[in-house]
């Protein structure tokens, strides 16, 4: 135990080293030093020649060590820190670095913790709630609840309760961490009560954030040991004592009959993907009788796993004294029907034998599908992401204006009353009335009054603006609106653009980004997390150093910094693509250490002992044993993390460093929240925050059904 | 807080810490021989600093050897205490709004409707006073040819910005009322052609030249000058010299410490795609300055300073007269700028104003400078709004209809020595009954 100590010790200190070093690089990598910026200041304001700033600026250099070699400079700033704890004088301040970290960092620290426990309590509390309750009203509700904490930007949320509090309620409690009289006094319950007023946004957004994230990860995991044998074992077990004297002699034995009885092959079926039909056959254990070896068994103790995934041909029977027994019979291919009747004549060797059905075996996939299309909020999910995805590949098509065409007469529209009746009857096309605006001369708020004498409607598969399909350059659109005769459904931005055809174009790159990211990264995750898993020795040591360094990164300067070395005309596709790979390089590495932690215990399992025993290589017990059970968890952080792509996007757009117009995304439309008047009063520009909360959710019911339909536990 | 009145300054002080009055004394000490920890602060403003939190809180406790008094010989300031609440811009009018702070500019267009819609209510603690279009925002093309030159493709840029009909096709390609009813709808922002404010003496409506919106125009100027779109990509392609061939392309700094810099910016890439421009905004995240400062830069997107409004203050500023104004047009002490003709003409002008005694006729020549710098397009000026003060209820003394900005900023217009508090309004103090480094 000390050596593993002394050994992680150790590595997290070389891990700090090289974040030490990233670190520096990257407050080097901007072009220029503060030499630079001392000799432009130097010419702009002092009206210093060239040559006199230029020696100013190297005065400059040499009194702050930045005329030395690179290495130099990074051992005089780590040396400092290391052995005087000293980070530098901060000019803004005029004080230590030191001081002023050491100042914020026990508030940073308090709020973080705060947050986190929070977090934690009632997000797991929930998540456990969920599980139970699978698909019962609780679950929903504390989904629907992790939904919206997951997908609602924090920022925001911010901008929402700022502008609540400011302009709505009017409260006095905004802007800081104390009112004026508490800033200075020593603590007291008042302090910390006046503390709480003014930091609850702050503590709510973070841990509604957080909640949801261990809601949905405690949920899942939950669900899996849920689903575990050893569980429904206890289970019965547990109904067994619950019930009257006189029967729980019979139902004690009950468990040890499921497992070494008729059961096993029911039961290997049913988690196997039979679903609910357990008179089928075909995935029941041909050479059950060497599992079937009946004697005391107590509850839990004597478990039959059946394996999930692509390979069900193997049923282990863990039995108390740890020995393990493996029966690798009953698969898709190649199976008579003889071993299932000997199967039969061994294990039911009573009358109570069902008769034999023989059907054709099942592809894994098939009892993806199978189970999956029994999920109703899953098949809802994947019907939504179709239509999104389709509604995304046909936007051009869909979107009746020109999403960057804007309309000076027609600056913040309202979303547009759509009548389908009139007098003259029912129209399948809905029209809408131009809008004239007038202002409230008190408040100089606008007044939309509709003109009931002009109907716009749009024309069906009409001609309109220009765009391209597929690369074929076409103009005719399902719903053609003409700017003459506005109809915009969902209204029209600050610059009379219309928002539903903005919405729809827009959501082409956020998808484009989530789908790129995610997929990267996913393929690496799996990929390092089950290599290092498996194989454990240097190569998992030396991948989870990996993994630490890039969970060690700090993300935000790390964007910052990349920024700046962005060339001032960089290509805006250029950057998107360099943002997904940022991303993408950020985003890996939490999912390939929970990979890995599945691997490692699945690795452990008496299955892939017994694989490796006879003999299977390392290819096919990764992809049969090891990949299709990890599969579950990298489904459901997939779709965690398709969300969080979008949202990040969002937050880097918000910081202005992420997509560039004229390339614009979801992220860049969320962004209007930062003009506090669109809050409260033009709040349709905020569609993009419903089409980004349907993504989510569809991504996310899809992810849950899959989740379950991969699910070698699920019933 | 930091304008003029609150000053260190108080020499018996300061002089033994200077090298020249003290051989011991280095240049290098004299940085920090007054460090802001350094409590009480050293000065002969009216309130004296006491306690500073930073990030936090300053507060300040009237300084008893104030050199004011008012008209009836009282010692100025009123108000015993003043604490200062250390937050940002926009914060701050959003904290004065809701009722946290006292007083605050509201400067950024995108509050004052919902402001307005709250100062509906009776409860609303503050009184708004609406001033002047004192604000501006403009675009700067950089027109300097002897700093800040990078490469040919600067040098290309540089050329044709200092070329009229280039400045007259951005110009033309802006829609100016469209950019104001974006920032905040209703009857706040006005079209701005660029150079002296509407709403000052200086300005009349015959001494501007205003290119109104005209996208046609501007495409049909891009043509003239030889632009046209190659590659059938919507962009117009620079057809000779050593950018030929490429998309024409310029940088749009701004801050992203103001919404509204965001916002205009959005817009003006829209019109500039319209014309086939492609504008690539370049975001930072502190003053527009520290990206003007380095003279490497194509276009930036800002708000004006007082300078256009009360050009008397600040003559240096509108004509090159030294090597760092304009701020779009610089040069270096080596290599000072190289003078377009109009410039020239506008440098005549501000040399005569500034020793011209006669108001009536110093006015005209600041139209005619006007007329001439709109003439020429010497920046492409966007639009401007009025700027409101609000103030909390309980103070009184406060001369209605001072503007948010003029000569100074209102902090220093509204004379907040003569603020006064009836006593069942007064606030808590933090350091009642103490006079500041005495007790």
């Amino acid at each position: 135990m000390a050596a593993f100590l002394w050994r992680r010790s150790l590595s997290a200190l070389g891990l700090l080293f090289v974040v030490s070093i990233v670190s520096f690089i990257l407050i080097q990598a901007p072009e220029g030093d503060f030499g630079t910026h001392y000799k432009t200041f130097a010419i702009s304001q002092g009206g210093m020649t060239e040559a006199d700033a230029q020696k100013l600026a190297d005065q400059i250099r040499v009194r702050y060590g930045l005329d030395q070699p690179l290495y130099l400079q990074y051992l005089n700033w780590i040396g400092g820190i290391v052995t005087e704890g000293d980070f530098g004088q901060s000019f803004t301040y005029n004080k230590p670095v030191a001081d002023l970290i050491g100042e914020r960092l026990w508030r940073t620290l308090g709020i973080a913790l705060t947050c986190h426990l929070l977090a934690t309590l009632i997000g797991v509390s929930l998540g456990i709630y969920a599980a139970v309750n699978q698909h019962r009203l609780g679950d929903t509700a504390s989904t629907v609840l992790a939904f919206l904490g997951m997908t609602i930007p924090r920022y925001f949320m911010a901008l929402l309760i700022l502008y609540w509090l400011a302009f709505i309620v009017g409260s006095p409690y905004i802007g800081s961490l104390f009112s004026p009289r508490y800033v200075l006094a020593p603590w007291s319950l008042a302090k910390f009560w006046d503390l709480l007023l003014h930091i609850w946004p702050i503590i709510l957004i973070a841990t509604v954030g957080g909640l949801a994230y261990n809601l949905r990860v405690m949920r899942c995991n939950l669900l899996d040991v849920l689903r575990q044998p050893f569980i429904e074992t206890a289970r019965e077990g547990a109904a067994g004592e619950e019930s009257d004297p006189q029967t729980r002699r019979t139902q004690r034995a009950a468990p040890a009959r499921h497992v070494s009885g008729r059961h096993p092959a029911l039961y290997a079926d049913r988690r196997a993907g039979g679903g609910d039909r357990p008179e089928r056959a075909d995935h029941r254990p041909a050479d059950a009788r060497h599992i079937g070896t009946p004697g005391r068994v107590r509850n839990g103790d004597d478990i039959l796993v059946a394996l999930p995934g692509a390979d069900h041909r193997q049923l282990h029977r863990r039995s108390a004294s740890g020995s393990t027994r493996s029966a690798n019979s009953h698969g898709r291919s190649g199976m008579s029907t003889q071993p299932i009747a000997d199967a039969r004549a061994g294990l039911l060797a009573d009358d109570a034998a069902p008769a034999v059905q023989t059907t054709r075996s099942q592809t894994y996939l098939n009892l993806v599908w199978r189970r999956f299309r029994k999920n109703r909020v899953g098949m809802t999910g994947g019907v939504l992401v179709a239509l999104l995805l389709l509604t995304t590949i046909f936007a051009d098509f869909l979107a009746p204006y020109d999403p960057a065409q804007r309309d000076r007469d027609n600056i913040y529209t309202p979303p547009a009353n759509l009548h389908f009746v009139s007098d003259e009857g029912f129209h399948p096309i809905p029209f809408a009335h131009p809008v004239a605006v007038t202002l409230n001369p008190q408040t100089f708020e606008l007044v939309f009054t509709e003109d009931t004498g002009v109907r716009c409607r749009p024309e069906f598969l009409g001609k309109g603006w220009n765009c391209t399909l597929f690369g074929i350059p076409m103009n005719r659109h399902l719903l053609a609106a003409s700017l003459e005769c506005p109809w915009h459904i969902l209204g029209t931005d600050r610059d009379g653009r219309d928002m539903l055809s903005r919405v729809l174009i827009r959501s082409q790159l956020t998808l484009i980004m989530a789908g790129l990211v995610v997929a990267i990264a996913v393929t690496i995750d799996t990929l390092f997390g089950i290599v290092s898993g498996y194989n454990g020795g240097t190569v998992d040591h030396w991948l989870q150093r990996g993994v630490e360094f890039i969970l060690a990164l700090p993300e935000l300067p790390f964007y910052f910094a990349l920024v700046a070395i962005i060339p001032r005309n960089a290509e805006p596709l250029h950057v998107f693509f360099m943002l997904a790979a940022i991303l993408s390089l950020l985003k890996w590495a939490q999912l390939a250490r929970e990979v890995r932690g599945k691997t490692l215990s699945i690795s452990q399992l008496d299955y892939v002992t017994a694989a490796e025993a006879v003999g299977a290589g390392t290819p096919r017990i990764v992809m049969r044993h090891i990949l299709p059970n990890v599969m579950s968890h990298v489904v459901v952080v997939t779709t965690l993390m398709i969300p969080i792509v979008v949202l990040i996007e969002s937050f880097l757009s918000f910081l202005g460093l992420g997509v560039q117009p004229p390339l614009v995304s979801w992220g860049m439309l969320l962004n209007a929240g930062k003009d506090l008047q669109n809050l409260g009063s033009y709040p349709w520009v905020l569609t993009p925050v419903v089409a980004t909360l349907i993504t989510v959710l569809s991504f996310n019911m899809l992810g849950d059904g899959l989740r379950d339909a991969v699910d070698p536990y699920q019933h | 807080m930091a304008y003029i009145n609150l000053c260190p300054g108080p020499s018996h002080i300061l002089k033994p810490l200077h090298p020249t009055y003290n051989a011991n004394a280095t240049y290098e000490a004299y940085i920090n021989a007054l460090p802001a920890n350094k409590l009480p602060w050293v000065s002969m403003g009216p309130w004296v600093a006491v306690e500073y939190k930073p990030d936090e809180i300053m507060v300040f406790r009237r300084n008893p050897y104030f050199w004011q008094v008012d008209d009836q010989g009282n010692q100025l300031p009123y108000l015993d205490e003043v604490q200062w609440k250390l937050s940002s811009w926009e914060d701050r009018t959003i904290q004065t709004v809701a009722g946290s702070a006292d007083y605050s500019n509201m400067e950024n267009p995108s509050i004052y409707l919902e402001s307005l819609k709250r100062a509906q209510e009776p409860d609303f603690p503050n009184n708004v006073y609406w001033g002047p279009r004192s604000l501006h925002w403009r675009i700067d093309l950089n027109l300097s040819t002897t700093c800040g030159v990078a490469g040919e493709r600067d040098a290309a840029l540089r050329e044709l910005h200092r070329n009229k009909d280039f400045r007259r096709a951005i110009t033309q390609a802006t829609d100016r009322e469209a950019l104001g009813q974006s920032l905040v709808r209703g009857p706040f922002a006005h079209p701005f052609a660029g150079g002296l404010h509407t709403e000052t003496p200086f300005y009349k409506a015959d001494m501007v030249v205003f290119y109104p919106y005209d996208p046609e125009g501007a495409e049909t100027l891009l043509a003239k000058l030889s632009f046209e779109d190659t590659d059938g990509d919507g962009l117009v392609n620079w057809t000779d010299g050593p950018l030929a061939g490429q998309n024409l392309e310029v940088t749009l700094h701004h801050t992203l410490l103001r919404t509204t810099d965001v916002s205009l910016t959005d817009s003006v890439v829209s019109m500039m795609q319209d014309v086939g421009i492609r504008v690539i905004p370049r975001p930072i995240q502190q003053g527009a300055e520290v990206v003007r400062e380095t003279c490497e830069w194509d276009w930036i997107l800002d708000r004006g300073d007082n300078e256009y409004h009360v050009p008397i203050a600040n003559l240096d500023w509108l004509a090159p007269l030294a090597t760092n104004v304009p701020q779009w047009h610089q040069g270096t002490a080596e290599h000072p700028q190289v003078l377009l003709p109009f410039e020239e003409t506008l440098v005549e002008l501000i040399t005569k104003i500034r020793i011209e005694p006669d108001i009536e006729t110093r006015n005209e020549m600041l139209r005619e400078y006007n007329r001439v710098f709109t003439d020429n397009i010497y920046n492409v000026g966007l639009i401007t709004i009025p700027a409101a003060l609000l103030i909390n209820k309980r103070i009184k003394n406060v001369p209605p209809g001072t503007p948010v900005l003029a000569y100074q900023w209102s902090e220093d217009a509204v004379m907040r020595e003569c603020f006064w508090v009836a006593e069942g309004d007064q606030i808590q103090e933090l350091f009642p009954e103490t006079l500041p480094g005495i007790n």
